[in-house]
């Protein structure tokens, strides 16, 4: 009777531990875009606040388009500190290790275009070439951290998160995904959207457990006109939306900035470019090119499972 | 095991179920959040149709539930990418108003997609 009711205990155990687990979750706006936050175990909404608020107060370091933020009132480069100091030091090095794929310093030439605002529009050709040339100064104007502020946010929260006791979370940073933990012992399911279709279809699934993955592509902020698409990644070499054979660059690595500025520099390479970058470089990636080709390199701390069959595989 | 033991197994394993699946998230099954500015204003279940506007001042957002899918029927913004998107009936799926400052997110017990990278 003694090992029935063991059994039986046990039973009853299994069956609540199905239920309801006290996720916290919490979706707003910052950075332009829509933050959502979900903690899943260890959270409470103290720290669902805490999160919340660093989102705020690095917003505020970091917004160009803010007058009031500490990127914008910084008189010179040399004179930033902490969180500034931090992004920019990052930005320096991701630009180096990409050969300038990667270019923190184009604020002036993407103000330009105005990308997401009802202002967007095709600049004059000689406004560009005048900030291209400008932008060469590498003056505190001239930086834009549009391609790594939300990586960097989105490790200042799992670090935050972990130090409070969080043991699964999955912060979505308007694209740039950073998960901790597993998902109840198994990998977080991450999709990536076709590029293709506007609409919001999948092209694939990522698996990964506690990991960072970021998208950069021509589908996302832009727009069209005569039926050219103006995106937002711009080519550093001439001050236009990146007019080559690739659609959608996702990159996965723990370390999310990094991710987010490798996602732009991939994008900007172009396809067999960054095929050669990625590999000789070890960077886990995903790459989608204008002639449906899906190609995944390095693929050691993920799985990627292709659900669209607009796409193929090659290797 | 004895006739007498099993039957009380299988009662409390049966008692365990019925408590699963009698709570309250046990019914809510899919439903339809409507986030503004990040603060969840309704919730709606996809099962039912209905056409809902949202107004913030000049802000206007028309959502239509139908079938168990949502939508975006009709909106004030300038750039109109919430209206294009498909329509959404799986968990975690999202449809955003960046203009607006509106998110819908289909809620479910079980999450096939926990994040999308668009």
């Amino acid at each position: 009777m003694k090992k029935n009711l063991v059994f039986i205990i046990i039973v009853l155990l299994l069956l609540s531990g199905c239920q309801s687990k006290g996720i916290y979750e919490k979706n707003y706006f910052a950075f332009d875009t829509v933050i959502d936050l979900k903690i899943y175990e260890g959270g409470s909404e103290k720290i669902l606040k805490e999160l919340e608020e660093e989102i705020y107060r690095l917003e505020e370091v970091f917004s160009i388009h803010d007058e009031s933020s500490q990127i914008s009132k910084l008189p010179n480069i040399e004179d930033a500190e902490g969180d500034l100091a931090s992004i920019i030091s990052l930005s320096l090095e991701m630009e180096e290790l990409t050969g300038g794929s990667f270019d923190p310093f184009l604020g002036r030439v993407s103000a330009l275009w105005a990308f997401g605002s009802p202002e967007e529009n095709i600049p004059e050709a000689s406004l560009i070439s005048a900030a291209l040339e400008e932008s060469k100064n590498r003056n505190i104007e001239d930086l834009d951290f549009g391609g790594i502020a939300k990586g960097y946010a989105a490790d200042r929260l799992l670090q935050m998160a972990k130090d409070r006791g969080v043991k699964s979370a999955l912060f979505n940073l308007g694209g740039n995904i950073i998960t901790l933990g597993t998902y109840e012992g198994r990998s977080f399911n991450i999709g990536i959207q076709d590029p293709l279709d506007k609409a919001g279809a999948i092209l694939g699934v990522v698996k990964m457990k506690e990991n960072s993955a970021v998208t950069s592509g021509d589908y996302q902020r832009g727009f069209d006109k005569d039926g050219v698409r103006y995106h937002h990644i711009l080519d550093p070499e001439n001050g236009y939306p990146v007019q080559k054979d690739l659609m959608s660059v996702s990159v996965i690595l723990p370390n999310s900035a990094r991710a987010d500025a490798y996602s732009t520099a991939l994008f900007v390479m172009g396809f067999e470019e960054a095929r050669t970058y990625a590999l000789d470089n070890g960077v886990p990636v995903v790459l989608v090119n204008r002639d449906g080709e899906v190609l995944v390199l390095n693929d050691n701390d993920f799985e990627f499972e292709l659900r669209n069959e607009d796409y193929r595989l090659v290797d | 095991m004895k006739l007498y033991d099993r039957l009380i197994l299988v009662l409390l394993v049966a008692l365990g179920f019925g408590v699963f699946f009698l709570l309250p998230q046990g019914f809510s099954g899919e439903e339809l959040e409507v986030y503004r500015n990040g603060k969840l204003i309704a919730s709606y279940p996809l099962m039912e149709d209905r056409v809902i506007d949202f107004a913030d001042g000049d802000k206007i957002n028309q959502v239509t539930i139908h079938e168990g899918q949502a939508y975006m029927s009709s909106s004030t913004c300038y750039n109109q990418h919430c209206v294009d998107h498909i329509a959404i009936s799986k968990t975690g799926q999202s449809i955003v108003c960046l203009p607006n400052g509106l998110v819908l997110v289909i809620k479910g017990s079980e999450e096939e997609l926990h994040g999308i990278l668009n």
